[in-house]
């Protein structure tokens, strides 16, 4: 019986002494946080992609893959499929080419550049919405710009810009470009400043020209910053919503409609709880996969 | 290749970073240019290397103004302090980038690389990208990538710097080495006297971004032609004491001893200098001034003692044989030979140095 | 400009956080569920904009059990919300419910039967278009009409005597209306007519300004089997082809703006003539002169048609939960009571501005005051139509404004234009 008690007690402490708990016990309000405010809503959502919500608060069927196929038989899933691509240019090609190219002169030293830095970060830090609406008044028929083509002569009659369904998407683009650009300029310029002097230095004794000094020392070095404003392109393309929603509410006729305003519609707008949650996922998993796209082609691991 | 440096001037807005400098570094020629940092050297380097342009004078590179021209076109290789190698290409991209869209034909590029890469060393290292290589195989890989391109002018700006002093020393050797074997105009550029001391043909001292003196490293060791240049180079540094030269007696006083002054000396003496290893201890009552230990230095082949010295303001450190051990406390005698002391003059300027150790010798003979 | 634009800023920020917290299901409790210890019973009312609120005051002051504190949450965030509120079982007692959600609620079981109040109630006056379809749905009452908004449009009669026209007998059929806009056009410096149709930010439009110039024809959006959508037959044709003729002869805004406060150029006095909600008392205090030459008249028909209205606005619902408890049950079926009493029904008018559900509402002395601007609304609320009831009417505006957008826009005929629409409709009915 002693012999049992004394084994035991050693046991035990070797155990305690063993396994350190000090470290759990810090990383438990973390966990907790991130259990409930993300680990359960992801969970909660996934297993809601595969049942239809009967009665509220009650009631739930379990359809399969019903919701998954809802959302893209949906026609309208591929024409916002479509225009998110679209859209993408505008979220991530044209503002990374422009950023890159004013951080570049920028770094190069320019006059005033502190000034051309601050200036063209503004956009950044307004508030989409408020874009939005800058940008529909800017782009109305009686706005500035409609003033602008008409007193120049370049139309006759001013454009309809945000109610076409050839122009309203470029023209949310256009606030996408003017909002981005000085975003991606500002990661791109830490990348710049954080390349040696050097490096340059040694290609222009190879006489190197300044393309190839682009192509082969400034872009293979600025991956790193390039890799990250990519990837929060996309992900920002797949989540996108304000900037289609203020300034076209995604019309007319579906012409500047994107996944995020889709989705929206059917999650909130329809009360599809089911479909929604599918659709959720699918934008999630695009994101999760072009992002990983992203970061294979680049040759890239780390962020 | 011979390059002319003519009153070459350059400022940065107020600050005169050189200033009027003017030299001639022969074809084949190893020379350094060494001095504190800010003394101008490396600004003197870029604009060899053509990374800047002086706001006045003239460089010439075998007799052609070459001031203004692009890098590119004074066909140089410039080997960078942090070495500037491409992290995202292998040692071997890195070698090759130079030469691609050039003339030479791909095999020739192989070729050279192989070759440059035998002489180095580094042969099995050409696939890695210069993060996976140590600091020794990065400045070969730099220095490779320069030779590859066989270039007219080699320009070195503090290459060993970044390296710890173990292979510091093995590289200046191999530095040597390479030197002899490509036969190329180099100029190197550090701030350690005695990389610039080991290495070179000749040495060119800066400081405040005026030229001190250009020679060989004997004399500048030696005959060093100011006060700057005699406490620059040499390690431990140059002792220096105020003294009066006392003409009719022909002796240097100080506040501590006299001694007899050379007889080349004359004029208007204001400083003695006297080099560590020229210093020579003896029993208390032999020397020309007795001193106490402060500090006893253990380095091995020869040891360094700090002294104290009644009369003067300042200690005196002299080198001694490895053999002799010394406590800080003891007591002992100092011996000054007067052929081998510095005398310098009010601008600091030297007026006597001891002849040539070379010249010497012979004489022995 | 004011309201929507606050609407749409409000409309963009809180959908944008939507995004972000897309099944997260937090949902914020209201303010019930703190037993009241003096006696009285708290219950909650959520509605969905400010003027609403003074239902809170009106309530509290004609009885002295109950107090009810008034929630108001924009539409967007108030279904999100209301959805969470009742998943957990926290939902507010009473809910002005958007009857265009009537049977979606009702198909999703979150509403309690009213039947038995309704009942005992018993009142016979209500506006005959609002029964059954503001009260019912699968046989059975879940809610009460509590405040109508219908559509009509105003004008400018100073503006109609200038161009020649009758400021007493405002036109009433698409002829006339035409010829009344291009007497406009021709003969002043206004532009006719403030429309908006189908911006596609104003997804509703289409059912509020639209449908009725299809219901004048006899026209509907899908069949009573609810299987088969019939937006493609003649009178729904007609009514595009009338605003066609509108847009295409310079006689109104452009229908498919995306700016769609267009009230603003009609109390600017910019147009004559503007399609307008019920709510426009506030046009009294933005724009005096307009209010005092300002009359309403229904919207026009087709020759031989019904001029018809949607009536539209909120209907009163209790959420299931609250069954459960019987004083707070009892609480919230006595507000019901009282938003059909004259009384409140008089905070619906005078208050709030909207239009009540029973004709002894609109028997009132302020009515009578104002009946200049009541009789069309008094009309609209007899001729006019409910809502297509339908769970997912919400999904069937998208094609319809659309084909309305593409029609309009001249990028599209307007009979294929609207058969692109029914068959999209078709299958949202099949689906």
């Amino acid at each position: 019986m002693s012999e049992t008690q004394d084994s035991l007690v050693g046991k035990l402490t070797t155990d305690r002494s063993q396994l350190d708990w000090r470290p759990y016990v810090y990383l438990l309000p973390a966990f907790v946080m991130v259990a409930i405010f993300l680990a359960y809503p992801l969970v909660d959502t996934f297993l809601l992609s595969f049942q239809e919500v009967v009665t509220l608060g009650g009631e739930t069927r379990w359809v399969g893959l019903d919701n998954y196929v809802a959302v893209v038989t949906d026609p309208l899933f591929w024409v916002a499929a479509k225009n998110t691509l679209i859209f993408s240019v505008g979220m991530i090609v044209l503002p990374l080419v422009l950023g890159l190219g004013l951080a570049m002169a920028i770094n190069r030293g320019i006059e005033g550049r502190s000034f051309l830095r601050s200036l063209i970060f503004v956009p950044v830090v307004v508030p989409i919405v408020v874009a939005g609406i800058v940008f529909s008044w800017l782009l109305s028929p009686n706005g500035l710009v409609n003033w602008l083509l008409t007193t120049a002569g370049v139309i006759e009659e001013p454009a309809r810009f945000l109610n076409s369904t050839t122009l309203s998407l470029p023209s949310v683009m256009l606030m996408v470009l003017w909002k981005r650009t000085g975003y991606y300029m500002v990661i791109l310029l830490a990348g710049l400043q954080g390349l040696p002097d050097d490096v340059y230095e040694a290609a222009k004794i190879m006489g190197k020209s300044r393309w190839a000094m682009f192509r082969h020392i400034t872009l293979p070095l600025l991956k790193p910053a390039i890799l990250i404003t990519l990837v929060l392109g996309i992900i920002d393309t797949v989540r996108a919503f304000a900037h289609v929603y203020v300034m076209t509410g995604g019309g007319p006729s579906n012409s500047s409609e994107i996944l995020s305003t889709h989705f929206y519609q059917v999650a909130f707008g329809y009360f599809n709880f089911g479909k929604g949650a599918a659709y959720g996922f699918i934008l999630f998993g695009m994101a999760l996969v072009f992002s990983t796209i992203a970061i294979k082609l680049s040759g890239g691991t780390e962020i | 290749m011979e390059i002319q440096l003519h009153d070459i001037t350059k400022r940065f807005d107020e600050l005169v970073a050189v200033n009027d400098l003017s030299m001639t570094i022969r074809d084949g020629e190893f020379l350094t240019l060494v001095g504190p940092s800010g003394c101008g050297k490396t600004t003197t380097l870029r604009m060899i290397a053509g990374l800047e342009t002086p706001t006045d004078g003239i460089i010439e590179f075998g007799g052609e103004d070459m001031t203004y021209a692009s890098p590119q076109e004074r066909e140089l290789a410039f080997v960078f302090q942090a070495y500037a190698l491409y992290p995202h290409m292998s040692a071997r991209k890195n070698m090759s980038f130079a030469l691609e869209h050039t003339d030479i034909s791909e095999e020739e590029i192989e070729q050279r690389i192989s070759e440059t890469a035998s002489m180095l060393g580094i042969e099995e290292h050409l696939d890695k990208n210069p993060p996976a290589l140590s600091g020794g195989q990065q400045q070969r890989v730099a220095l490779g990538r320069s030779i590859v391109r066989d270039p007219e002018i080699f320009l070195l700006d503090e290459p060993l710097s970044n390296l710890d002093a173990k292979l510091r020393v093995k590289m200046r050797a191999e530095l040597q080495q390479l030197h002899r074997e490509i036969q190329t105009t180099t100029i190197y550029v550090t701030h350690d006297q005695e990389e610039a001391m080991t290495m070179s043909d000749r040495v060119a001292i800066l400081n405040n971004g005026d030229l001190q003196q250009i020679d060989t490293p004997e004399v500048v060791y030696s005959q060093p032609a100011n006060r700057f240049v005699a406490g620059f180079i040499g390690s431990p540094s140059m002792n220096f004491l105020d003294c009066r030269f006392e003409e009719s007696s022909g002796t240097i006083q100080t506040d501590a001893f006299t001694i007899e002054a050379p007889s080349e000396a004359s004029g208007d003496i204001t400083t003695l200098g006297v080099r560590p290893e020229e210093l020579t201890i003896v029993p208390t009552r032999d020397g020309d001034f007795s001193a106490e230990v402060t500090v006893f230095e253990q380095i091995g082949a020869y040891n360094i003692i700090h002294l104290a010295v009644d009369g003067l303001d300042e200690g005196i450190v002299a080198q001694v044989d490895g053999s002799k051990h010394f406590d800080a406390g003891d007591t002992v005698g100092v011996d000054i030979d007067p052929k081998h002391v510095h005398l310098f003059d009010a601008n600091d300027e030297a007026v006597y140095n001891p002849p040539l150790a070379s010249e010497e010798s012979t004489a022995l003979v | 400009m004011r309201n929507i634009n606050r609407r749409r800023v409000l409309k963009g920020i809180t959908t944008a956080g939507a995004i972000g917290l897309a099944g997260c299901q937090s949902g914020n409790s209201s303010e019930n569920g703190n037993g009241a210890s003096s006696g009285t019973v708290q219950i909650t009312l959520r509605e969905r904009d400010d003027p609403m609120a003074a239902y809170e005051p009106g309530f509290n002051e004609a009885q002295e059990n109950i107090e009810l504190t008034a929630s108001i949450q924009p539409p967007e965030e108030k279904y999100r919300s209301l959805i969470s509120e009742i998943n957990a079982g926290k939902a507010p007692e009473v809910v002005g419910l958007d009857v265009i959600y009537l049977p979606r609620f009702v198909q999703l079981g979150a509403l309690s039967d009213l039947g038995s109040l309704n009942e005992d109630l018993g009142h016979d006056d209500y506006f005959e278009p609002l029964t059954p379809d503001f009260t019912t749905w699968n046989d059975t009452v879940h809610a009460l009409p509590f405040w109508i908004d219908c559509s009509v449009y105003l004008y400018n009669k100073a503006h109609f005597e200038e161009a020649g026209i009758d400021p007493e007998s405002p036109p009433t059929t698409f002829q006339e209306f035409l010829d009344a806009s291009r007497a406009i056009r021709d003969n002043t410096d206004y532009t006719p007519l403030s429309l908006n149709l189908a911006g596609s930010n104003a997804l509703g439009l289409e059912l509020f300004f639209f449908m009725p110039h299809v219901w004048a024809g006899d026209g509907k959006l899908f069949n009573e089997e609810m299987t088969e959508c019939l937006i493609d037959e003649q009178p729904a044709i007609d009514a595009v082809n009338f605003f066609k003729t509108m847009v295409e002869e310079d006689l109104c805004t452009d229908p498919t703006s995306n700016d769609t406060w267009t009230l603003q150029s009609f109390m600017n006095q910019e147009t004559s003539m503007a399609y307008s909600a019920g709510f426009i008392s506030h046009i009294e205090e933005e724009s005096p002169e307009v209010w005092d030459n300002m009359a309403t008249a229904m919207f026009p028909k087709p020759e031989g048609g019904t001029q018809s209205s949607f009536l539209g606005g909120n209907s009163v619902v209790i959420p299931k939960g609250i069954t459960e408890n019987e004083e707070k049950f009892n609480a919230a079926k006595e507000f019901v009571r009282w938003s059909q009493s004259e009384d409140g029904m008089r905070t619906t008018v005078e208050d709030i501005g909207y239009l009540p559900p029973r004709q002894s509402g609109l028997e009132t002395e302020f009515v009578e005051e104002n009946g200049h601007l009541y009789d069309a609304f008094t009309r609209a609320m007899e001729q006019g139509h409910a809502p297509p009831m339908h769970p997912k009417t919400i999904e069937m505006q998208d094609p319809l404004n659309n084909a309305l957008a593409r029609a309009l826009l001249g990028e599209q005929e307007v009979e294929p234009a609207l058969s692109e629409a029914k068959s999209k409709i078709d299958k949202i009915l099949q689906g």
